[in-house]
């Protein structure tokens, strides 16, 4: 018994070598169109990676109810090919090293912000086209990298629209700054010095604090940032998971300000979750009180449906909306060779679930160069009772400043 | 017995050939990439095992590759020094830790000594995080040059054949050699009152030996650092100690042999069970697990257990 | 650092470490009375976290029943664990330290798997905060710690005072000759490690209602309840409660002034000064 069992651990080893180097690279399919997702399955961010994978089998599964992705007369089927970089960049080189030159394909989408920045400039030399899940407009929107497109608003537009409004409205005049220990986290806390910088009147920054992503005890950093008295607390990039949890100390520890999400999208309910009463007035962005537009709706009711909860995770609309408008580029473009696709990619302006949507980036106070930010009406809301979104106001993008 | 060993050589001399040519042969950079890092991963599987032969399991060894990683890449870029000697130097810090660590930890018996090396794993990753300057922090350090001559993937693949080769030979020396120094450090694990016994010092033995493994994890660290040409903390957290572990149980703990065939099957099974959900935690997991009840020599114990018995006219 | 947040930071830090004694206490048993190394300590008290989690979310039980079923359910567990893995590697440290370390893995990639990868918190029965000077402590954290500090007395009890307690001690110091005086050494073993399970569950469980549960979470605590028992002194109930404690101060001191990384550090150093200068910790036997 004992020698059998041996004998097949040996053998199935053995196998498993020979299958892995030989059998797996040449595995290809005709009439498939492969698309990769990198994305953090796993960790502190994975509330972001999994409804992001959801919304983009969404429009693939949209396209098959119209026969497919029709491309040179014929109708071609969808893979989604689900990768765990578990938010880090080693995990996300190898898995890119995988999807390019193992997987073979041409287009892809990651996830985080220093992910996207190690994957744009691969993405660039090899012409693959980069749907990067990133907020960070200043590192990965610029014409060094054209094949790179944003997925989301920049994060310089929620520091430029809501830190005037809080000022004007509620007199906020301090911010402190609370943001992951990692790439997203610096780059959000930079723009947000440097937005807070050239607005006029212009708020000032008292208090830069940073956190491992995945903490459970924010009491350390709570207590160093209350100390100093903030009249905002802007927690940046942070995860819904961590925002929750954040805000349920924070009141506990008795802060009576203003706090808000100026570059992550939280999902409400999850913040309600973890924060309860505590998350009530939390400023985000991205969410809207109120479906702009009845497709709008319809997605949040599927979404509802397949797969529970009260709040659909707002990234989840820019998901689909972006990966939707790469398969509108092909299929106008009427070719998988990315050169061409990014091309007409970056000049597609299409209808959305938010409304008119296109890429910018070329505006001034943007800066970035070209056009590969995704844009679209821009709702500025508040969490209210029970982790409904709460609409305060509503701005149209482009900025004109 | 002749018409054996001519079998034996010829098999051998095919994987040679197979494996010099394979970049010529495969063009893939996908599949060189994984020999690449199989190649370092059999360093540092090496590397566990001359530990373990010490008498020690040591969850550090990932720290240890991250002290060689980070030194050559900042002597590089901060200071410009050439990749080779700063790949010495690397070697020379990643020693000294060692002896200081292990002078203090190797003293105590076993399981406060891996404690301590798990610790010092978490401890090192800390450590980075928290000084962005120099170490990067979590973002690490990014845009790593070239090494000068290296450029290419394929010529990256000979390198790190060359230096898994070397480091072959040395390690199999240490551990078979019939001198003295090699059968003291198989006595270290069967009877340490009695080599003490003989006046011999096991304890600077002991030293020196988990010095040698850690020193070879800071080279094939820092020839990771600067093949990957990008560094972060959780590159080398506890989870890549683990990896190593389960390479050098699966092959067979104790055996230079054991560690290649360990770290080379695990290496390929790790990379297809790569970010496809979390089965490679099972995978590993099950393994350790039917390796410690079943086959607790490891792949390696297999085969010569088969040996004896065949020789003993058993099978 | 103002006195004000010195003292917030220290209570805080007693609250967490009373939650580290008990996943502390657990290792101990089961190290210095079955001779087991359990490296899949963390998994154990992640998987009580989701027991409880499930209990009183799905279930709807109350969260004072759930957490003594949480603790039954885990001592099961531990008793199917025992008799099919760690009986057979007993007294081999190496063997038992991967077999350990392939069941955490398992355990982890299971809870993946089953659990999702989102976080999730378990509702608290009490909430608010409650005011004393000018420090803040949330009304949860402080039940957690007197639940922490019941089951500690109760297993002092239960160690100093009772038969099965009484053998539990003489296991510990002579196997063998206990055997001759009649104990039963197996029935008694399971109930060590049943217990000991058991403790790390409730660990979990009362950590989850404070902060969130995702199954990653049993690396650290895992570390740190082997830290402490060194620190303690293998074997000793006393030296456990104390490093614990003192463990949960210095992390939460350490944290708010330096940042949680330098945190390891500070522990790690502690940890080597503790095993040079009194290997034995601070109140193991000799």
């Amino acid at each position: 018994m004992e020698k059998l069992i041996k004998s097949i651990m040996v053998g199935f080893i053995g196998a498993f070598l020979l299958f892995s180097i030989f059998v797996v690279p040449s595995l290809a399919q005709e009439d498939v169109f492969k698309f990769i997702s990198i994305a953090p399955l796993s960790g502190p961010a994975a509330g972001w990676g999994i409804p992001a994978n959801r919304s983009y089998q969404y429009i693939f599964d949209d396209y098959m109810k119209k026969g497919g992705l029709l491309v040179g007369g014929k109708r071609y089927k969808f893979e989604l090919i689900q990768y765990d970089n578990k938010y880090q960049t080693s995990e996300t080189m190898t898995l890119l090293n995988k999807a390019i030159f193992g997987d073979k394909v041409k287009f892809l989408s990651v996830m985080g912000q220093h992910n996207c920045v190690v994957a744009a400039p691969i993405c660039e030399t090899n012409k693959i086209i980069h749907l990067a899940f990133a907020s960070g407009g200043e590192e990965l929107t610029n014409p060094k990298f054209s094949f790179t497109y944003r997925m989301m608003n920049s994060n310089s537009i929620g520091p430029i629209l809501y830190y005037p409004e809080l000022m004007k409205q509620f007199g906020v005049k301090t911010i402190a700054l609370v943001n992951p220990d990692d790439e997203g986290g610096y780059t959000t806390a930079k723009v947000d010095k440097r937005i807070a910088g050239v607005l006029d009147p212009s708020p000032n920054i008292i208090a830069e604090e940073y956190y491992v992503r995945g903490t459970q005890d924010f009491t350390p950093v709570i207590l160093r940032v209350m100390a100093k008295k903030p009249d905002l607390i802007d927690m940046g990039i942070s995860s819904p998971g961590d925002t929750g949890l954040f805000l349920k100390q924070l009141g506990e520890a008795g802060y009576t300000g203003l706090h808000m999400n100026s570059a992550s999208i939280v999902t409400t309910d999850v913040v309600w979750k973890a924060a309860g009463k505590y998350a009530k007035g939390h400023f985000v962005i991205g969410a809207f009180a109120e479906p702009p537009t009845p497709e709008y709706e319809a997605f949040t009711k599927r979404y509802l449906k397949d797969f529970g909860g009260t709040a659909v995770p707002i990234l989840s609309y820019d998901g689909y909306e972006c990966v939707k408008a790469l398969l509108m580029a092909i299929e106008k473009a009427n070719t998988f060779d990315s050169t061409v696709v990014n091309d007409t990619l970056g000049n597609l302006s299409w209808t959305s679930l938010f409304g008119p949507a296109r890429w910018m980036g070329k505006e001034k106070i943007l800066g970035y160069g070209i056009n590969r930010s995704f844009s679209h009406p821009y709702p500025m809301s508040r969490i209210g009772e029970g982790g409904k979104v709460e609409k305060w106001m509503l701005k149209d993008l482009p900025l004109e400043k | 017995m002749l018409r054996n060993n001519i079998l034996k050589y010829s098999i051998l001399l095919v994987i040679l050939f197979i494996i010099f040519t394979l970049p010529l042969s495969i063009k893939n950079p996908y599949i060189v990439h994984i020999f690449i890092m199989m190649y370092l991963n059999i360093v540092l599987a090496m590397g566990l095992t001359m530990i373990f032969k010490a008498g020690a399991l040591s969850f550090g060894h990932a720290a240890y590759a991250s002290i060689g990683a980070y030194t050559s890449v900042l002597l590089v870029t901060m200071l410009n020094i050439p990749f080779w000697i700063a790949f010495l130097l690397a070697g020379a810090v990643t020693a000294l830790v060692a002896l200081f660590i292990g002078g203090i930890t190797l003293g105590v018996r076993g399981i406060y000594f891996t404690i301590t090396t798990f610790a010092f794993t978490e401890v090192m990753k800390g450590i980075y995080i928290a000084y962005p300057n120099p170490f990067g922090g979590p973002g690490g350090i990014r845009g790593i040059p070239h090494i000068s001559g290296i450029e290419t993937k394929e010529q990256f693949y000979y390198m790190a054949l060359m230096f898994a080769l070397i480091s072959f030979f040395i390690f199999y020396k240490m551990a078979h050699s019939k001198s003295s120094f090699g059968i003291i450090c198989d006595g270290l694990k069967l009877n340490e009152l009695l080599e003490q016994s003989l006046g011999i010092n096991t304890k600077t033995v002991r030293i020196f030996v988990f010095i040698v493994g850690c020193t070879f994890a800071g080279f094939a660290g820092s020839i990771m650092a600067h093949y990957l040409r990008q560094i972060n903390p959780e590159t080398f957290a506890i989870h890549t100690s683990i990896d190593i572990i389960v390479f050098c149980a699966a092959g067979g703990f104790g055996n230079i042999i054991g560690a290649v065939v360990g770290a080379t099957s695990l290496t390929m099974i790790g990379e297809l069970l790569y970010g496809i959900g979390t089965y490679k935690s099972l995978v590993f997991g099950a393994m350790l697990i039917l390796i410690v009840l079943f086959l607790p020599e490891g792949i390696v114990g297999f085969f010569s257990r088969k040996r004896i018995l065949k020789s003993k006219g058993k099978i | 650092m103002s006195a004000e947040v010195f003292w917030q930071s220290l209570v805080n830090g007693l609250m967490m470490g009373m939650i580290y004694v008990l996943i502390a206490l657990g290792l101990t048993l089961l190290y210095s009375i079955m001779h087991i190394v359990n490296f899949a300590h963390g998994e154990i008290y992640m998987l009580g976290g989701f027991v409880s989690y499930y209990l009183v979310t799905q279930l709807e039980f109350n969260y004072f029943v759930s957490l003594p079923v949480t603790m039954g359910v885990l001592f099961v567990a531990g008793i199917i664990l025992e008799k099919l893995f760690f009986s057979r590697v007993r007294g081999n440290f190496m063997h038992c330290l991967l077999l350990t370390l392939g069941i955490s893995l398992i355990f982890q990639s299971l809870g993946w798997t089953f659990f999702g990868t989102e976080d999730v918190s378990i509702p608290s029965p009490i909430s608010g905060v409650f005011k004393f000077g000018g420090i803040f402590i949330p009304k949860q954290r402080i039940l957690s710690a007197l639940i922490g500090f019941l089951l500690v007395g109760l297993l002092y009890l239960l160690i100093a005072k009772t038969k099965i307690g009484r053998h539990m001690r003489s296991i510990e110091q002579d196997s063998e000759a206990s055997e001759l005086f009649g104990v039963n050494i197996n029935l008694v073993n399971m109930v060590a490690l049943g217990i000991g399970f058991a403790l790390a569950a409730i660990g979990g469980a009362l950590i989850g209602s404070i902060f969130v549960l995702n199954p990653s979470i049993g690396l650290v605590p895992m570390l740190k309840a082997f830290v402490i028992i060194i620190m303690g002194g293998l074997g000793s109930i006393g030296g456990c409660i104390l490093a614990g404690l003192l463990l949960g101060i210095i992390d939460s001191v350490v944290a708010t002034l330096l940042g949680a990384n330098l945190a390891y550090v500070v522990a790690f150093a502690i940890l080597i000064l503790i095993i040079i200068i009194r290997p034995r910790g601070f109140l193991g036997h000799a």
